[in-house]
């Protein structure tokens, strides 16, 4: 059966179409979505988390104010999507060398030269995910609801260096977890504050390593 | 006169710069913010802080000077002198509970500004002098207490302190968990000072 007009569709060839379209739809919103919340993550990296509203936010994603405020109601939710998105992405980056640690067979220098590499790359390529995540933390001095993901951040470094210490044959691996969580963000933000050229760099292998090789482990 | 009234706006404005650092993070630290904040002209910030970054940096120098002359003021030189590796440990708990954890404010506009030198370089080279300072002043310590490679292990006890320090501030904790704090401490000076017990 032709259809009455041009451009006028019977009832069977509405239907796909439709489907069609809403499927698009929902791909371009999630696609918005996800604008936003990136959009979030480099604002925050670039200029701290006072400088979030749906406005800037809108603005650095490209997007008009409406969708960001519909799908993101409030500022904390803002705050909150962007630091999942960041602990995922970091997740993923450290999934490697936590599945190392976990795994019996350990060799103290690959670890030292993984743990080095990474180091290395969260300082150089990662910057601005580093800086956002440091940002996002500070911020549950002022806001309660971010204190979990403190807890959160510093148990899942805590396993991962106790489980690194432990396998190193610490007789303390508890105490050596924390001393290593601590120190590690220690220094790492330290180094990251204070500038660091090349030759700093290629030092962090021997820090690294004088660092746990001078727990008190036997 | 006029010299001791400059001095006072300089204050009331380090003290405005550091309650909206703490508050609001550096977001909030314009000129204009912290004029009002501290109940000056607008014109007296600008005639002592030029930029927002002189402005910020002056007042970091300004508030670990402050950290720096607390700190001191706790060890007189007769108890330097007899300082060893227990009294010396003694000491930096101490301070940790009388002057770092009590002070949520300072700490949290501490960290504030640490992080900013992590996207403005020109902060840089005042987190730089200050970690110089600091490895300087422990390091006097440590030597006196008879700890191996003072400034290597003033180094690490300041790596450990800074990452202790921000997770205690971003908790919101209250109380200092001193009772952690001293078990880690001891735990890490049983490693640096290998032989000479304390």
């Amino acid at each position: 059966m032709s259809p009455s007009k041009p451009g006028q569709l019977t009832k069977n060839q509405a239907k796909p179409i439709k489907a069609k379209q809403s499927r698009t739809k929902q791909k371009r919103g999630v696609e918005t979505r996800n604008k936003i919340v990136d959009a979030t993550v480099r604002l925050i990296s670039r200029e701290g988390v006072g400088a979030v509203t749906h406005r800037a936010v809108a603005r650095e994603a490209g997007v008009s104010l409406s969708p960001t405020t519909y799908h993101f109601e409030s500022k904390e939710m803002l705050l909150r999507e962007a630091y999942g998105k960041l602990h995922a992405s970091e997740m993923a980056r450290y999934k490697n060398l936590v599945a190392q640690v976990a795994d019996d067979s350990f060799d103290e220098d690959a670890m030292m030269d993984y743990v080095t590499a990474l180091v290395i790359r969260e300082a150089t390529e990662f910057k601005e995910d580093v800086v956002a995540g440091f940002e996002l933390l500070l911020e549950a001095t002022r806001s309660a609801e971010f204190r979990d993901r403190v807890e959160e951040t510093y148990m899942e470094r805590f396993k991962f260096w106790r489980d690194l210490m432990a396998g190193s044959g610490s007789d303390d691996a508890e105490s050596d977890g924390h001393l290593m969580v601590c120190s590690s963000i220690g220094s790492f933000l330290l180094m990251m504050a204070s500038g660091f050229d090349q030759a700093e760099l290629a030092k962090i292998r021997q820090k690294i390593k004088s660092t746990v090789d001078s727990l008190p482990k036997f | 006169m006029r010299q001791q009234r400059a001095i006072e706006t300089r204050e009331k404005i380090f003290l405005a710069t550091l309650d909206a650092l703490a508050e609001k993070g550096v977001s909030a630290v314009t000129h204009r913010a912290i004029a009002e904040k501290a109940g000056v002209s607008l014109a007296s910030t600008t005639y002592h802080f030029e930029t927002k970054t002189d402005l910020l940096i002056k007042t970091f120098e300004w508030m670990v000077d402050q950290f720096e002359q607390s700190y001191r003021a706790r060890l007189d030189n007769e108890q330097i002198k007899r300082l060893d590796g227990k009294r010396l440990i003694n000491y930096l708990i101490d301070v940790y509970h009388t002057e770092r954890a009590l002070d949520v404010k300072g700490m949290v506009a501490w960290y504030e500004f640490v992080i900013e030198a992590l996207r403005q370089p020109e902060l840089q080279h005042a987190v730089r002098k200050w970690c110089r300072q600091t490895i300087d002043f422990y390091g006097a310590l440590f030597e006196q207490a008879g700890i191996a490679d003072p400034q290597v292990s003033a180094n690490r006890y300041l790596d450990f302190i800074v990452g202790w320090d921000f997770f205690i501030v971003c908790r919101g904790q209250k109380k200092s968990n001193i009772q952690g704090y001293e078990t880690l401490v001891r735990r890490l000076f049983s490693g640096l000072s290998k032989g000479g017990d304390q």
